[in-house]
């Protein structure tokens, strides 16, 4: 079953702040996410939760990491954060 | 924690390559254990904040020690294969670092939006940069 997904107010900034191509991956994960939430771990009783994901283009490889409140409730995902940090592969 | 940091000891003994190995493993080893304190990062409850925050700086240290081990382990390597658990550890200092930008009273800040009713659709976002990169 599909979910429902939306972006907190602040961490729209987050995703401008990322190039247009990683933007467009971005969303198509997160679709991949809403359409598949078992791909998500657990909801926590205490806490949201992390999720990671990597491409790599040109030999750099991205890291991708989402903070993320699931509400399987109301079948909804929000993100809450995006923050990413890239690495140049050798060999 | 022993206060010593984690690789004092690298550069000074035996085989550098053997060493740096070790050290990679042992730095993967470390963040796994402060893995399992994930689900505690992003505590719901104000209470747990103070917490989340002593993790976080756990997290930061575990950084700034695997970082000095990766640039070692680099400077014995040429190609990131070449030695087991050089990309993972690169990875996971990717990923943490990511992480440790966006500290717990961030997080709950955007959460008390959601609460508020402060969240975008993706087609309003994407609507939103769209209209950015053309103007």
């Amino acid at each position: 079953m599909n979910y429902g997904l939306g972006v907190a107010g602040d961490a729209r900034a987050d995703v401008h702040a990322m190039a247009p191509w990683l933007q467009e991956e971005f969303w198509d994960e997160l679709e991949r996410l809403a359409a598949n939430p078992s791909l998500l771990p657990s909801p926590s009783a205490s806490g949201d939760i992390l999720y990671k994901f990597q491409r790599i283009s040109a030999n750099v490889k991205h890291t991708i990491t989402m903070t993320i409140s699931r509400n399987d409730g109301v079948k909804k995902v929000i993100v809450l954060g995006i923050k990413y940090r890239q690495h140049r592969r050798r060999g | 924690m022993s206060g010593v940091p984690l690789t004092t000891f690298l550069p000074e003994f035996g085989n550098p390559n053997d060493a740096a190995q070790r050290w990679v493993a042992a730095a993967l080893a470390h963040a796994r254990a402060l893995a399992a304190y994930d689900d505690r990062l992003y505590p719901r409850d104000p209470a747990q904040q103070i917490s989340a925050q002593h993790l976080h700086d756990a997290w930061r240290g575990w950084v700034e020690d695997a970082e000095t081990v990766l640039r070692q382990a680099e400077a014995l390597t040429s190609t990131d294969d070449e030695m087991p658990g050089l990309e993972a550890l690169q990875d996971e200092i990717g990923f943490r670092q990511a992480m440790l930008d966006m500290p717990p009273a961030l997080i709950a800040h955007r959460r008390e939006q959601v609460e508020r009713g402060e969240v975008f659709s993706v087609e309003e976002v994407r609507r939103e940069l769209r209209a950015g990169s053309r103007g």
